[in-house]
């Protein structure tokens, strides 16, 4: 038997393992120890150039990294040769990056500017660029050598470059609402809750001297967000009712009758109205609120209340008013929602209610609407929630809830709240800033409570209505 | 009360495909009718242009006569046309509601004064699975097996008391057990009501109908007793699908 082949092509490789069971074991360690350290140090180097961005004394790490993954990455380089017999430049290549970027950061000052850069810039920018951007091609052909360099282990190594960019966009997310709730948890005053904002003066009496009325007055005045709470609950009613209808109608027409042009122009008209900013609406809010003034139907739009001698008009716009320019960015959201619901319904239940004699009216309301409660309910929901959170609608309309709070009072909003505490005037500004971050903590969890119920809801709703189907 | 169908000159299609050539049929009230013929010969088109379901497609334009106990199918209200003639599809199609609710769907969609109770017990009975199913009434009928929710449609349609019943291949896509049951149940519709079944399964057929029509291409190649389309077909193709040499 010709043995020659077989032994020329094993020189360089690992012996077998009946030859010296120690060394093999050990070679195969080694093998993958360098492998795995440098998956440790890559995996360092990226979670520092995340971490340095939000905390830029780390960057004084960023040089000891760099080296130490400069070096490892050439020990990689020799191991890979010595395991695999062919030499892999990438990972040269990926050294010598980190090398020319370890030299640029060396060169650069603490805080950089100049280059036409307006503004300083810590160094920690550019160590955490050059960190993250070495760190993941490293991580990447560190993973994809300890998985041992086959087909598999391409497809494993290039799971970090996938997942990191997800990761970050959480960590933002979760970051942003932990800061949230770390300003506004300590501040927030239960009392604050259960008590309605006033600040007006009541009068007491009228009196007359020498001919001359004058009236004493009573300043009524109380810091709470109990007005702003009711109003944010009116405004997702009164927006839910106006909107249900209307865009249950329309998704219905659209996904039933619709045909031809006018279902097209329609199908536009109601995507579009999602399109205009709603800065325009709050103008548009504003000019509806004016359009009756001087007519009798003034109290209407503007949001009347009673100030102790008789109802008087407010200078801005009542409920109704911002309700129907609110619905005019739900609707769609309904329409589109209930249109999906209504298509999704399986032809054959269709077809199996009009053999049977139902006409179109009965199998709509027995079979298609209920198919597509789901969808129409959960739409509701986040237009409720949507509603709750606007604010450049109410802009220029809303007050701050002295008078009380009904479909035809001034309207006012959480969200609303947030923005008057800021840009309000002075006293409010500083009788209310404390509690400017708690008001937003509980706008959050309203609006996330409704996102959750939503989603849950419609996965039981499915499962009862739908059944196993 | 059973009641027969005149078909003359039927002509269907789809988007400028003709389906239907020119059929002219005779079928006898109380008595079963089997729809044999290769696949996409127009057999499901000519029992949807009966019930006129045809007309939910678009683009599908009928033209002929249909009569059914003299009145012209193709001129009157379809919905009153669909309470007398029912439909049994090929896929059950229960809807996602009780068992009971599924039964008096029909009852309640054509405001028909009936006993409920007595409905569902006589449908159920007839459709053969009142036994499995009478203390399973509230029941969501998307938790049944295929072949108990096939004979819940069964019973569905005969709720309405149709004149005629129409099968698209009722029984396909059930396992045998439930296809006998099938079976069974439609012998036992004979003489009260006409049924027109589409059938692949030629032993079927010879079991429970008592005419049998032939279809290929969009016509009507042979009609006639079963006994005699089987064992003495008149013309050759006939012969050849039956003896499986084309299907």
């Amino acid at each position: 038997m010709n043995m020659q082949p077989i032994e020329e092509a094993s020189a360089g490789r690992l012996k077998s393992k009946q030859d010296k069971p120690i060394v093999y074991s050990l070679r195969l360690v080694s093998g993958k120890a360098t492998s795995a350290v440098s998956l440790v140090v890559a995996l360092g180097a990226v979670l520092s150039g995340c971490l340095m961005l939000v905390r830029n004394t780390l960057e004084i790490y960023s040089l000891p990294i760099l080296v130490g993954l400069c070096v490892i990455l050439q020990f990689l380089f020799v191991d890979v040769f010595r395991q695999h017999r062919s030499w892999d430049y990438k990972i040269a290549v990926l050294s010598l990056v980190v090398f020319a970027g370890m030299l640029f950061l060396h060169a650069l000052p603490e805080d950089v500017t100049g280059w036409q850069i307006n503004g300083v810039f810590h160094r920690s920018l550019f160590a955490s660029l050059v960190l993250v951007s070495s760190g993941l091609p490293a991580l990447s052909i560190s993973l994809f050598y300890l998985w041992g360099a086959t087909p598999q282990a391409d497809d494993i190594s290039h799971y970090p470059l996938v997942l990191l960019p997800v990761l970050f966009a959480l960590a933002v997310y979760v970051g942003l609402i932990a800061q949230l709730l770390v300003k506004g948890i300590p501040n927030l005053d239960w009392g604050i809750l259960s008590k309605p904002y006033f600040n007006y003066d009541w009068p007491l009496k009228i009196t007359v001297d020498d001919g001359w009325p004058t009236w004493t007055a009573e300043r009524h005045s109380q810091l709470g967000i109990l007005n702003h709470l009711k109003g944010t609950g009116l405004l997702m009613l009164l927006t839910s009712l106006i909107s249900l209808p209307i865009g249950a109608g329309a998704g219905i027409f659209l996904s039933e009758y619709s045909r031809g042009v006018f279902g097209g122009i329609a199908r536009f008209t109601i995507t579009a109205l999602r399109a205009i900013s709603t800065f325009i609406l709050g103008l548009t809010a504003l000019s509806l609120a004016q359009s009756m003034d001087n007519t009798p139907l003034a109290g209407i739009f503007r949001g009347t209340f009673f100030n102790g001698w008789g109802t008087s008009v407010s200078t801005g716009g009542s409920f109704l008013v911002a309700s129907l320019i609110l619905s005019l960015l739900v609707i769609p959201v309904i329409a589109r929602s209930t249109e999906e619901g209504c298509r999704s319904l399986p032809p054959e239940l269709r077809e199996g209610s009009l053999a049977l004699g139902a006409s179109d009216q009965t199998t709509l309301f027995r079979i298609v609407l209920p198919w597509a409660f789901p969808n129409l309910l959960t739409a509701v929901l986040l237009g409720c929630a949507e509603a709750g959170g606007s604010v450049a609608i109410l802009m220029f309309i809303a007050g701050r809830g002295d008078y009380g709070v009904g479909p035809l009072s001034q309207v006012t909003s959480l969200a609303y709240l947030i923005f008057d505490i800021w840009y309000g005037e002075k006293s409010f500004r500083g009788a209310m800033l404390p509690y400017q971050f708690s008001a937003g903590v509980l706008l959050l969890l309203l609006t996330m409570s409704l996102g959750i119920a939503a989603l849950f809801l419609k996965r039981w709703l499915i499962k009862r209505h739908r059944g196993e189907g | 009360m059973p009641s027969g169908l005149k078909i003359n000159d039927l002509y269907a299609g789809y988007n400028g495909t003709q389906v239907l050539k020119g059929i002219n049929l005779d079928v006898q009230p109380g008595k079963v009718t089997a729809l044999i013929g290769p696949s996409g010969c127009g057999k499901t088109t000519l029992l949807r242009c009966i019930n006129r379901l045809s007309e939910l497609t678009r683009n599908c334009h009928v033209k002929g006569y249909i009569g059914l106990d003299g009145e012209d199918v193709l001129n009157m209200d379809p919905m009153l046309l669909r309470r007398k003639v029912g439909m049994v599809f090929q896929k059950p199609n229960p809807f996602p509601m009780s068992i009971r609710e599924n039964i008096l769907y029909g009852v309640k969609a054509g405001n028909l004064k009936v006993d409920s109770q007595a409905v569902i017990q006589s449908s159920l009975s007839k459709a053969a699975v009142w036994d499995e199913l009478k203390d399973r009434l509230e029941d969501n009928a998307f938790g049944l097996s295929v072949g108990q929710q096939q004979r819940v449609c069964i019973a569905r349609c005969l709720a309405i008391s149709p004149e005629v019943i129409l099968m698209d291949e009722p029984a396909a896509s059930l396992d045998p057990s439930s296809a006998a049951k099938v079976e069974a149940s439609i012998l036992s519709l004979k003489d009260e009501y006409t049924v027109m079944i589409i059938t692949h399964n030629m032993q079927q057929a010879k079991r429970i109908s008592d005419t049998t029509v032939f279809m290929f291409q969009g016509e009507i190649i042979e009609a006639g007793e079963t006994d005699q389309v089987f064992n003495h077909p008149w013309r050759q193709e006939t012969r050849e699908y039956i003896d499986g040499r084309f299907g």
